[in-house]
């Protein structure tokens, strides 16, 4: 009995030794040092705000997949989801992040510089390393079939039109559109999203909407809602052609500041070859065939501008709306 | 269990009264529905702190209700210790996943946890341990590529 | 254009291409997966499918909606597995299921409850996908209908239901629900952007997450039972057992079909009802249940009426939201967005055209939906007298595992340690509410629920009619009035039988 007691002993004591011996070496398998010489040599993070399946998702993803051809072998993009505080979480960690090249995020742009005009924030817009614009998406004021109001004259006549919208601080867009236009706007907040916010005014809860002409398209093409006016980009779009831009009603600075950015950008202080590095396979993802396919195939427009152009094109924006700073003080606290 | 409730419900008590005063902090639209929901909480909680402590109104109150309204059962002294001792167990496993991340606090807070507290075999403990910490690993690192908390006194 | 004329060839035709080996052997592995995720605390069957989307690229889109369809029907079922055997719904939806399931668990009647819970998943999901597709016309007018002040009557009708819980006495239910709606402000003010109760911790911003909440609440507090009580889960002495086993719970659902019918029809409606969201038609279906049943006093010890009428809402409510998805293109739910994103990628427009242009895409989800039910029905029933074991295990072997599954879980809901934190935090709470019979359920509804209620409040007081608005829109009033009558009704009820019995 005594032996077979003492067997069974050793025979565990070994388990347990083996297993911590295997267990550490396990773990330590999890820090790899990546050598300063060749970059990249492990993965890249793209740490998104958006949850899995939305929009944000679906983009970083189809980039991540297709530039696995132009990096080295073995160096794959994840996509990591971190969503919270409108993008903030998310942008947060990019920010903070080593500028060693293996973290990069996909902001909301404008979105996420507006917190940091009222407030000190984690992280600063302006120093943000941007590395490409993906697509810049018009906003489009539109007005519910149902509604009153037929035209944008109407609207800009009316003692008060109803504009659903989801948040004041993913809005200001709007806002500040229908503050040059003189559009007395009664914004009726807290939907879920563009979708329940549009479900609102077609259901006659809303006379007017001012979303993103990718979420809308859809609309406009069944023809349930009326587009009245083009804003953030210097032409027409060509599916709605008969639509003038703001610029063309005599509001051109407005109209330049109000587009929505989709970007890829890097933490601050990038040193410079990575940037490039990171810029040029970026870039080439973007043009790669396969991916133009994925994109017309999963109605995922991209419209590219690389680097430089990205840095010049939101450094004005971003003055711009400092410039409407007091209007929208008014709706964001 | 009558202080203990006692004492859990002045607690609940005291969290719901402090959050009715923060919400006077907070303008218009804000602050309707935390100082609604505020003071109908406290004045509930109020009145049950209020009549544990009068039991010729718990009685009265009983008639209406099918349920007793404070809770009868006592623990027994051996199950005393083991809810102070599980608390702390569980406390501890959360902490130890918070500074070195479930890679290694899973594996070693079921291994303890068996071994000691509930006294298994070495066998049984180590086994288990390592088998979760494979299942875990497998399913969310390899197959769902879910970046597992890696714990903050880590690199 | 018509949508919702029935095409007869392009069905039959859809049909047979999932009656061939491979599409039989997709929708097993659909069905599968899709159970397993449901079943998993902190997976639900979106992640399932956004785990499979990246699969389904090599396909045509009819396959892949078999796939995802199967996998994404078949999680809601899964998701009543744990909430019977563990007292931790699956899914959020499920969390109606643990107000009977669990009690029958404890009385050593899981097995029936998960047999019952299969049946009327089966069932439920059968009759609100059959019912939505033939009725989308009218339906879609219908939803159109609804606006924030019936969006509010909706969910205070939810919260309504903590006056008719089990657990607790009454007083003690509402200071719970309060208190949950209390916590619900924590975060941004949905509508201002404000922040409420945060002080200046940043995790808080978002508010307190239902999910990691709920584990705690409901799976920790039990385990903590189970090891202090060093009893398992199936302890509590009851008379005889008759009539224990899956085949009892199939048959006791079939018993109730005109039950199972109703409910059906409520989750259906709640479904297409974009806004609401689908958590609340599991509850508002089981307070249905307990007011209109006879010999209702069982209902929150262990009456599988009360299964029955959950999981054939919660599974209804999938084929409601199908509703608003293909007449508007604006997904009814989480479940439903994500198959949105799915046809895009596989090239489908989701506007009205789709019943044009892709009807056999649209007629393959119905198919995969309503045949994932059947094959997890089939799945379900056979294990679920292996599955029913689990609550006779020694607790201390099984309890750290599920608490260590709940912290990952909720870890894995949106990658943050925080939740982790959350969940033991309220693990806690909730053991020592269970201790003093606090209902937890009460709690967990007013936090799920008191954010909703605030929006479409004040929603309501923005648009002109103010505070009448609840009362001259005909279809919030009347929802207002079935609110009074079904929190009275227990009271008269109770009176009644006490008059009875003093006789």
């Amino acid at each position: 009995m005594k032996s077979g007691k003492e067997v069974k002993m050793k025979r565990t004591l070994i388990v347990c030794l083996v297993g911590l011996l295997v267990i550490p070496g396990f773990l330590l398998s999890f820090t790899s040092e990546a050598s300063a010489e060749d970059y990249p040599s492990k993965d890249i993070r793209l740490i998104i705000g958006g949850k899995p399946g939305g929009g944000f998702d679906t983009y970083a993803r189809a980039i991540g997949r297709y530039m696995k051809k132009y990096l080295p072998e073995g160096v794959n993009v994840i996509v990591e989801n971190r969503p919270g505080a409108g993008h903030k979480i998310a942008i947060t960690m990019v920010y903070n992040s080593e500028p060693d090249g293996y973290t990069i995020g996909m902001p909301m742009m404008p979105g996420l510089y507006f917190p940091q005009m009222f407030e000190e924030q984690k992280y600063d817009m302006t120093k943000v390393t941007w590395l490409v614009t993906i697509l810049k998406d018009p906003r489009v004021l539109a007005i519910a079939p149902n509604s009153k109001f037929k035209t944008l004259k109407d609207l800009q006549q009316a003692e008060s039109v109803r504009v659903p919208i989801v948040g004041f601080s993913s809005e200001t867009g709007v806002i500040l559109a229908n503050e040059e236009l003189g559009i007395k706007a009664n914004y009726i907040s807290g939907h879920k999203n563009s979708k329940e916010a549009v479900l609102a005014a077609l259901r006659g809860d809303g006379d007017a909407v001012g979303f993103t002409f990718g979420s809308l398209r859809k609309f406009f093409v069944q023809k349930q809602l009326i587009p009245v006016a083009v804003m953030g980009s210097e032409k027409r779009i060509s599916a709605i052609s008969e639509v003038p831009t703001l610029a063309e009603l005599g509001h051109a600075e407005m109209n330049e500041i109000l587009g929505t950015y989709r970007v890829l950008a890097g933490p601050p202080n990038l040193p410079a070859e990575r940037t490039k590095y990171l810029r040029d396979t970026i870039w080439k993802t973007l043009s790669d065939p396969e991916f133009v396919a994925w994109s017309k195939q999963a109605k995922r427009p991209v419209e590219a501008l690389d680097g430089e152009a990205t840095a010049k094109a939101l450094a004005p924006v971003m003055k711009g709306y400092t410039k409407y700073k007091d209007i929208l003080k008014k709706y964001v606290k | 269990m009558k202080n203990e409730e006692k004492i859990f419900m002045i607690f609940l008590l005291i969290i719901m009264l402090l959050m009715v005063v923060f919400s006077f902090n907070y303008s218009g639209g804000s602050q309707i529905l935390p100082l609604a929901s505020g003071i109908f909480s406290a004045l509930i909680m109020g009145f049950l702190v209020t009549m544990s402590f009068f039991s010729k109104i718990i009685s009265f109150y009983q008639k209406f209700e099918t349920k007793p309204v404070l809770s009868e059962d006592e623990l027994s002294v051996d199950e005393k210790k083991r809810e102070v001792s599980v608390i702390a167990w569980f406390s501890g496993c959360t902490a130890t996943i918070y500074f070195l991340g479930f890679l290694i606090g899973i594996p070693l807070f079921l291994f303890m946890f068996l071994k000691i507290w509930a006294k298994e075999s070495w066998l049984m403990s180590s086994v288990l341990a390592v088998v979760v910490l494979g299942v875990v690993y497998f399913t969310f690192i390899y197959i769902l590529r879910v970046p597992l908390h890696s714990g903050i006194l880590l690199p | 254009m018509e949508i919702g004329m029935f095409d007869a060839d392009v069905f039959w035709a859809t049909l047979k291409i999932m009656l061939n080996a491979r599409g039989i052997l997709i929708l097993l592995a659909g069905t599968v997966i899709g159970m397993i995720f449901g079943a998993i605390p902190g997976l639900s069957g979106v992640t399932a499918m956004v785990v499979l989307i990246p699969m389904t690229f090599g396909m045509d889109p009819v396959t892949a909606m078999l796939l995802l369809g199967a996998a994404y029907g078949a999680a809601t079922y899964g998701g009543a597995v744990p909430a019977i055997l563990i007292n931790t719904p699956g899914e959020p939806p499920n969390a109606a299921t643990v107000l009977d399931g669990f009690p029958m668990s404890q009385r050593g009647k899981s097995g029936t409850a998960l047999g019952a819970a299969a049946t009327a998943s089966t069932l439920g999901g059968f009759i609100g996908l059959i019912v939505t597709f033939c009725f989308i016309p009218l339906l879609a007018k219908f939803v159109m209908a609804f606006s924030y002040p019936e969006f509010f009557m909706m969910t205070f009708f939810g919260l309504s239901i903590i006056a008719v819980l089990g657990e607790g006495t009454l007083l003690k239910g509402l200071a719970a629900g309060g208190f949950g709606i209390l916590l619900s402000c924590v975060g941004y003010d949905p509508m201002t952007s404000e922040l409420r109760y945060t002080f200046g911790i940043e995790y808080l911003w978002d508010g307190i997450e239902v999910v990691p909440a709920l584990f705690g609440l409901l799976a920790i507090g039990e385990v903590m039972d189970l090891l202090v009580k060093k009893k398992p889960i199936a302890d509590l002495k009851t008379g005889p057992q008759k009539g224990v086993g899956v085949w009892s719970g199939v048959i006791a659902t079939l018993k109730n079909s005109f039950l199972v019918l109703r409910c059906s029809g409520i989750g259906t409606i709640i479904g297409a009802i974009p806004g609401v969201g689908g958590t609340v038609a599991g509850f508002i279906s089981y307070m249905h249940a307990k007011q209109t049943c006879r010999n209702n006093e069982n209902f929150g010890k262990g009456d599988v009426r009360g299964v029955i009428a959950s999981e054939a809402a919660n599974d209804a409510k999938e084929g409601g939201a199908l509703l608003p998805t293909l007449a508007f293109g604006i997904p009814g739910s989480a479940g439903m967005a994500v198959f949105l994103g799915a046809l895009t990628l596989h090239g489908i427009d989701t506007g009205q055209d789709i019943f044009i242009a892709n009807l056999d895409v649209v007629y393959m989800l119905l198919i995969s939906m309503l045949g994932c039910h059947i094959v997890a029905a089939i799945i379900g029933l056979s294990l679920a007298d292996k599955m029913a074991l689990l609550t006779k295990i020694r607790p201390v072997l099984f309890a750290p595992i599920l608490f260590l599954v709940c912290l990952i879980g909720s870890f894995a809901l949106r990658n943050s340690v925080g939740d982790v934190i959350v969940t033991l935090l309220f693990g806690l709470l909730g053991y020592e509410m269970r201790k003093f019979g606090f209902s937890r359920i009460a709690l967990i509804l007013g936090l799920l629920l008191g954010n909703m209620a605030e929006i479409s409040f004040r929603q309501t007081l923005m648009t002109e009619a103010k505070l009448l608005g609840f009362f001259i829109r005909p279809i919030s009033l009347i929802l207002f009035l079935l609110i009074l009558l079904s929190v009275i009704l227990p009271f008269i009820q109770s009176y009644r039988r006490r008059r009875i019995n003093e006789k």
